[in-house]
C-alpha cells in the first residue's frame, strides 16, 4: 500500500510466478484455449494461494464455462456475487477445480443501461437459485434462465428496485439514521 | 365386463405445503411436495423467509463491526462465519497472524463442528421418532458446550476472533480440563456411532432413503457431509487448508471421511465419524499449540484487494468473497453459506421417496435457514392445500411407519 501512488492503487494483486506455478500453468492453458473470450485486464493469479481471477466477455461466458466443464471437469460451482461498479454491473462466477484444488472466479461486466448476459443455469444446474438472487438484488438479467422466480425478496417488492445497488435508497430511511452512516434525526 | 367400462383408479396427486415454520429444525423454509398416494413425485423448495440483508448492512459497517455481525448470521455455526470473515480481512490486508492465534481459531472451529454434528445427530434421531437417543446425545453435547463457554465466555456466539488474531487465550488449566472432556466425549460419540449403525430403530428409517447419486451430487454441487456422503472429495480443510489446518494436514494423521452410499444413512455415518475425527483434531491442536502472542495489530484501513476466503463449516464449504477499497469498510461482502448449495439437490433427494420420510430427508442436509431460508403439502388433483404443523406431521409419519413396518 505504501509503495504505490493513490491513483495506481488497484484491487488486483498479481502474484509472482515463483510459488504459484500450478496456478500460472492453468491460467496459461486457459489463455491459449480461450484467447478471444478473455479480457487481458483483470485476468491474473492472485497473491493468495490457489486463486485465479478471469475477466470474460459477457456474451462468451457460456463458451468459457462449457470449455472448462469439458476439459477440467470443473463441476464444483460456488456462487455468483454481484457488484455495482458505477457505470457497469459485475457478476462474479466462482468455481473450484477440485482435481487441481484451484478456485477460479469468472468476472463479467455488463453496462448498467442494459444489464444482460446469457445464463449458465442449464449448463450448471446448481447456479439456478443464485442467478435468480442476483437478478433480484442487482437487476442483472440472465437471458434464457430456465426457472425465473423470486428467491429472497418478498412477493410484493417493486420490480424496478434493486436493493444491493449502491444508489438504492431505503424508502424508510433507516440506513441514513444509523449511527455509523450519518446523523440521527434530531441530534 | 368389457375393457371399455373398466375403471382405472389413479391415486390423486396432492400438493402438500410443509412450512414456512420448519419441518425439521425450528426455522422458516417452505417445501411444496406433490404426492401420489404416499410417494413424492415432485418437490419445490422455496426459501427467502429469513432474508435480513446482512450484506447490505455490512457495506456500511467497519470491518470490526462486521466481525460481530457475521457471527450473528447463524447461531449454530457462528464461529465459522466470524473466523472466516476475520481471515478474509487478514488475507486482504496481507497480514500474518501469530501461530498461537491460528491454533486457537482452528480449535474453536473444530469444537463448533463437534457440537453442530452432535446437534444434527440428535435432530435426526428425533425426526425418526427415536427420542431416547435424541435426549441422550443432546445431554452429552453439553460437554462440548461447556468447553466453549469455558474458553470463550459464551455457549453460542463465541466471537473469539478479531482482525489479526483471537481475543482470549487458553490457559494450561483449561487445556487439562478440555483434554479430560475429550476422553469422555470420544467414548460417548463412539457409542452413538454404534447406535446409529447397529440400532435398527434408526438404520431402517435411513437406509436407502433420500438417494443422491454421485453424478447428481456433482451436477448440483453438493458440499459438506451431503457431498461426502455421496463420495465426493469436497473438504476445504484438505483441499485448501488455511490457519492451523496447514501444519495439521502436513502430519498426514487425518483423513477425509467419505461414504459412497449416497443416502441419508451415508450422510449420518459421515457426520458421526467426522465428529470423532474432529475430537482427534482438537486434541492434536491442544497438544501442539505453540506459545506466543495471540494477536497482531492490523491497521483498520485495509488496502484495496479482492479475496475469496474458503473454510469448511460443519455443513460444508463456506465462502466469504470480500472486496476492500482502502477504507475501513468493505466495498462488497458476499457470504455463501453451505446450505445454499445443498438446496438444489434437495428436490432430487425428495423425489420418489415416501412422504413419511420427508422430515428426515430435509433434516439430512442439516439445513441452516438463517444462513440461507418452508414445506407445503398440495393436492395435485383439486389443488387443495393442507397446512401441516411440523409436530403433527412427525406424529402422523411415525404412526404411518408403525402401520407399515417393513417396506420391501
Amino acid at each position: 500500500m505504501s509503495d504505490t501512488k493513490a491513483d495506481e492503487i488497484t484491487e488486483h494483486h498479481p502474484a509472482p510466478r515463483e510459488g504459484h506455478e500450478a496456478e500460472y500453468e492453468l491460467l496459461d492453458e486457459m489463455i491459449g484455449d480461450l484467447k478471444d473470450s478473455l479480457i487481458e485486464e483483470g485476468t491474473y493469479v492472485h497473491k493468495q494461494p490457489r486463486r485465479i481471477f478471469v475477466q470474460v466477455h459477457p456474451e462468451k461466458i457460456r463458451n468459457v464455462v462449457q470449455h472448462m466443464l469439458d476439459r477440467y471437469a470443473m463441476w464444483q460451482f460456488i456462487t455468483v456475487s454481484g457488484r455495482d461498479l458505477g457505470d457497469d454491473l459485475q457478476a462474479c462466477y466462482h468455481f473450484v477445480i477440485n482435481d487441481r484444488k484451484i478456485a477460479i472466479t469468472f468476472r463479467l461486466n455488463v453496462p448498467r443501461s442494459k444489464p444482460e448476459h446469457p445464463t449458465i443455469s442449464d449448463l450448471v444446474p446448481a447456479a439456478e437459485f443464485i442467478e435468480n438472487e442476483v437478478r433480484e438484488l442487482f437487476g442483472i438479467v440472465q437471458v434464457g434462465h430456465p426457472n425465473v422466480r423470486r428467491i429472497e425478496l418478498p412477493e410484493d417488492w417493486p420490480a424496478t428496485e434493486y436493493p444491493m445497488r449502491k444508489d438504492w435508497e431505503d424508502p424508510r430511511g433507516l440506513m441514513k439514521k444509523s449511527r455509523t452512516t450519518g446523523r440521527k434525526e434530531g441530534v | 365386463m368389457t375393457s371399455a367400462n373398466k375403471r382405472i383408479v389413479i391415486p390423486p396427486r396432492v400438493t402438500i405445503p410443509i412450512g414456512p415454520q420448519h419441518p425439521a429444525l425450528k426455522e422458516p423454509g417452505m417445501f411444496k411436495l406433490t404426492v401420489e398416494g404416499e410417494r413424492i413425485v415432485d418437490a419445490v423448495v422455496n426459501i427467502g423467509y429469513n432474508h435480513r440483508s446482512i450484506e447490505k448492512i455490512g457495506e456500511n459497517n467497519t470491518h470490526l463491526q462486521n466481525l460481530y455481525l457475521a457471527s450473528r448470521i447463524c447461531g449454530i455455526c457462528s464461529a465459522t462465519h466470524n473466523g472466516n470473515y476475520a481471515q478474509a480481512v487478514e488475507f486482504a490486508a496481507e497480514a500474518e497472524i501469530p501461530e498461537r492465534a491460528k491454533f486457537i481459531r482452528t480449535l474453536i472451529w473444530e469444537l463448533d463442528r463437534i457440537h453442530s454434528h452432535i446437534l444434527w445427530l440428535g435432530v435426526a434421531f428425533h425426526e425418526v421418532g427415536f427420542d431416547t437417543a435424541f435426549m441422550l446425545s443432546w445431554r452429552d453435547r453439553e460437554i462440548v458446550m461447556d468447553m466453549l463457554e469455558n474458553i470463550s465466555g459464551n455457549r453460542i456466539h463465541h466471537d473469539m476472533n478479531t482482525i489479526g488474531g483471537v481475543r482470549r487465550n487458553i490457559s494450561d488449566a483449561q487445556k487439562e480440563q478440555m483434554l479430560k472432556g475429550f476422553d469422555k466425549l470420544e467414548e460417548r460419540v463412539a457409542f452413538y456411532r454404534d447406535v446409529a449403525i447397529h440400532e435398527k430403530t434408526f438404520w431402517n428409517r435411513v437406509d436407502g432413503v433420500g438417494m443422491l447419486e454421485a453424478p447428481v451430487a456433482k451436477k448440483t454441487s453438493a458440499v459438506g457431509p451431503t457431498g461426502r456422503g455421496s463420495g465426493l472429495k469436497v473438504d476445504v480443510r484438505f483441499n485448501d487448508p488455511t490457519q492451523a489446518y496447514i501444519p495439521m494436514m502436513d502430519t498426514g494423521d487425518f483423513e477425509m471421511i467419505l461414504s459412497d452410499r449416497g443416502d441419508v444413512a451415508g450422510r449420518a455415518v459421515v457426520r458421526v465419524i467426522e465428529t470423532i475425527e474432529a475430537i482427534n483434531m482438537s486434541r492434536w491442536l491442544l497438544n501442539n499449540m505453540p506459545d506466543g502472542p495471540i494477536r497482531e495489530r492490523v491497521r483498520p484501513r485495509i488496502q484495496p484487494n479482492e479475496v475469496l476466503a474458503r473454510h469448511e463449516a460443519p455443513r460444508g464449504e463456506l465462502i466469504h468473497y470480500l472486496v476492500t477499497n482502502g477504507t475501513n469498510k468493505p466495498d462488497r461482502w458476499k457470504v455463501r453459506a453451505p446450505t445454499y448449495n445443498n438446496w438444489t439437490s434437495m428436490a432430487h433427494c425428495l423425489r420418489g421417496d415416501y412422504l413419511a420420510d420427508a422430515p428426515i430427508i430435509l433434516a439430512a442436509i442439516d439445513p441452516c435457514y438463517s444462513c440461507t431460508d418452508r414445506v407445503v403439502i398440495v393436492d395435485g388433483n383439486d389443488e387443495t392445500m393442507r397446512l401441516v404443523s411440523l409436530d403433527n406431521l412427525r406424529i402422523e409419519n411415525n404412526m404411518w411407519h408403525k402401520e407399515h413396518p417393513r417396506r420391501e
